[in-house]
């Protein structure tokens, strides 16, 4: 038995999604990517991606919503693919046979997107006309009856596509905005006919989905649906919980074998999945399920669920059936092989950063921060089932062990070149080090760090910490390959008085090195101020003040958390001192001019420097000769994301 | 994918410049050119751009006149 089936035995044994078994508890959740054709056709990228979630080990792999009609009304993203003919039914068995090729469950999901569909059109369907809240989607048409059951229809005529292409079980997202939702959610069902007025009526149109899906492909073939088991819409009339579980149980008894429980709708102003949502805060509401529903229902969920160890004890207990999964493995599909060979240190681990689901509306493909391989899976160049070794090994320096230069650095590594890292701090991970002391979730940023310090290990390479690579000592070297990844850093020169023996750098007191006094200002208006201004609100006993000649501060933070920093900040009473410049740092605080006046203090005991700037140029004079790159905040001060891309993107090249 | 900016509607407006979040797009000559090697691939150029100048999309793969042409030429 493999150790992590000893380790984790509820998730590595079999279960039954109604009456098939299935060989674990992992199910890798339905993701919408955006690689198919723009006319609805399976592309090569999605069965890519589909082999590689089956050759990571889940027990069962959910494909993507397909859209169920012709005209394109259900569908909400350019890349989604279709199953409202048969013509499209070649392509989706391209998917079932890849992942019944490893031994895997295959689960097809249909989905109508409903209130934010007709991505190609310029309306959208629904139960109701209530309008649109986001500005990105488009006016809802009440749905006439004939339109409703033909939907109905459409659904059934899908189920049976997908039972001809090969798929073991169908799956219906119910979920976060999409139709189904629309008829069962208060907040956006109006009607006063059968398909609404009272919980019972607004779960008639999904019940009759399910009866009539169940009818056509027979009492053996698994039936999934994801529902909302809270939707947290409670500011715009809403269900209530109660309402909520009559409606499920009414959908449920039409012939659901598996009931995927969620929480929240795209609309919701609470935070479900972002990281300051501590992983397993959610099962909760499966336990409230498995409760409810009657034995023979099983309860899958996923929702922050990124290790094993939560999902097992879930199941354990009967408080879950199955680990769903999605973000934790779009980072790292292998994600079941690594724990079941007790390799959890190095799972590629999911920041939980969101940037992966917030290109999808924007027509981009399925993105990821920590995996840039996702979308190239059988692209040998992008190393996703690994990197080919060189042909001609070479010895390479890294300069910094930010994400940059360690994610340089490893695939050098695995590719057979000798490579060392200097890095002249106590510890490794630069910037990330420093923000994974943030509250919140943050110490999740550590993960990525240890991932990296772990793999760069397996495949030999070396770190030497407490090691400033100097110019001399790079000459020394003649390594044939020299990275400078030497980040970015707070600038003292920047500013008259910065020199001040009240004035520290931002990093260094998010690494807890210097003293800060109660009242601080910090200087710059981008993600560090931002990200240190939370650090310093999570102490608490501080006022702080943050200056930039930005108008709006904060406008390269990840725009599906930038809202959520800036409610806590305005709670925490952080002053925003936008627009304006800094004249002088004096022993009382800031002195800042803007257009509209002139020499105003802001007062501070500690003045906190923000003003990234690149660090380490005068070692690129020193390597010039050389076969050198520059990668990272040193390049450009940018992202995380940008820093880890450029790494890989050079490793690639190494 | 790296998006594609069609420079023959391309109008150097700049606005996909200004909101770039790495500040990877510049102008040449006028138009928007991107640094691919450093673009993140997020889609804010192609959602902010105000005349749709910015896209990236896997074309159709029903051929569309192509065969028709090509087994019997004009």
């Amino acid at each position: 038995m493999l150790p992590g089936a000893k380790k984790y035995p509820h998730v590595f044994s079999p279960g039954y999604l109604g009456k098939m078994e299935v060989k674990n508890r992992i199910k890798y959740a339905s993701t919408e990517t955006n690689f198919n054709f723009v006319d609805g056709y399976v592309s090569d990228k999605e069965v890519a991606y589909m082999e590689a979630q089956a050759r990571g080990g889940a027990g069962m792999v959910t494909t993507q919503g397909a859209f169920t009609d012709p005209s394109g009304e259900g569908k909400g993203y350019v890349g989604m693919m279709a199953i409202y003919d048969d013509r499209f039914i070649p392509g989706l068995k391209r998917i079932a046979d890849v992942i019944r090729k490893y031994d895997s469950k295959s689960v097809l999901q249909l989905m109508h997107c409903g209130r934010v569909g007709g991505v190609h059109l310029d309306y959208t369907v629904g139960p109701s006309v209530v309008p649109q809240r986001l500005p990105r989607f488009r006016e809802p048409v009440e749905m006439s009856v004939e339109a409703i059951e033909q939907c109905v229809q459409e659904h059934v005529d899908a189920a049976i596509r997908c039972q001809e292409a090969g798929f073991d079980a169908i799956e219906i997202s119910g979920i976060v905005g999409y139709l189904l939702s629309n008829f069962i959610s208060a907040y956006t069902n109006k009607r006063t006919d059968e398909f609404g007025g009272t919980p019972a009526k607004r779960a008639e149109f999904p019940r009759r989905i399910v009866a009539g899906i169940r009818k056509a492909v027979g009492d053996d073939y698994p039936v999934v649906i994801r529902l909302c088991g809270r939707e947290l819409l409670d500011d715009r009339g809403g269900n209530t919980a109660e309402e909520t579980m009559e409606i499920n149980k009414i959908i449920v008894d039409a012939g659901v074998d598996c009931l995927s429980i969620t929480a929240g709708w795209q609309e919701s102003a609470k935070s479900v999945i972002s990281r300051d949502c501590p992983q397993g805060s959610w099962l909760w509401i499966a336990e409230e399920y498995k409760n409810a529903l009657p034995e023979h229902v099983t309860v899958a969920m996923a929702y922050r669920l990124f290790l094993p160890d939560q999902p097992d004890q879930a199941i354990a207990e009967g408080k879950l059936d199955f680990w769903e999964s999605c973000r934790a493995m779009i980072a790292d599909p292998m994600l079941p092989q690594k724990i079941l060979e007790d390799r959890q240190d190095e799972i590629i681990p999911c920041m939980a950063c969101n940037l992966c689901l917030a290109r999808l509306f924007r027509d981009a493909e399925l993105n990821c921060m920590v995996r840039p391989s996702l979308g190239h899976e059988t692209e040998p160049e992008f190393g996703f089932y690994g990197f080919a070794r060189a042909e001609q090994p070479k010895s390479v320096a890294v300069v910094g062990s930010g994400v940059a230069g360690l994610q340089a650095a490893v695939i050098a590594a695995e590719k057979g070149h000798q490579v060392t890292v200097y890095e002249k701090a106590g510890q490794p991970g630069g910037q990330l080090s420093a923000a994974a002391n943030g509250p919140w979730g943050d110490e999740e940023f550590g993960r990525l760090v240890n991932y990296y310090v772990t793999m760069l290990k397996k495949h030999g390479g070396k770190l030497k910490l407490g090691t400033e690579a100097t110019k001399e000592m790079l000459e020394e070297l003649g390594a044939d390959i020299v990275v400078l990844a030497t980040g970015a850093a707070p600038d003292p020169a920047a500013y008259k008085g910065g020199d001040g023996p009240n004035v520290v750098a931002a990093l260094d007191v998010m690494h807890g090195t210097v003293e800060v006094g109660k009242r601080v200002a910090i200087i710059g208006g981008t993600g560090v101020s931002i990200s240190t201004a939370l650090y310093l609100l999570d102490k608490g006993g501080h006022t702080v003040s943050i200056i930039g000649p930005q108008k709006k501060f904060g406008r390269d933070v990840n725009p599906s958390y930038i809202w959520r920093y800036m409610s806590k900040l305005k709670g925490g009473n952080v002053e925003m001192v936008t627009l304006c410049q800094v004249k002088e740092i004096t022993d009382k605080g800031v002195v800042v001019t803007s257009k509209e006046s002139k020499d105003t203090l802001v007062e501070a005991d500690t003045v906190v420097l923000a003003n990234m700037t690149p660090v380490g140029s005068e070692l690129r004079e020193a390597v010039k000769k050389k076969d050198s790159y520059v990668i990272g905040d040193s390049l450009q001060v940018r992202r995380a994301v940008n820093a880890l891309l450029d790494g890989y993107r050079l490793g690639m090249r190494l | 994918m790296v998006p594609i900016i069609d420079i023959f509607k391309c109008d150097g407006c700049g606005v996909c410049v200004k909101l770039c979040p790495p500040q990877v797009i510049g102008l040449i000559k006028d138009k928007a050119a991107i640094l691919v090697e450093l673009c993140e691939e997020c889609g804010i150029c192609n959602d902010v751009c105000p005349i749709n100048a910015i896209h990236f999309e896997l074309p159709r793969k029903e051929p569309v006149a192509v065969h028709e042409c090509y087994n019997n030429p004009r």
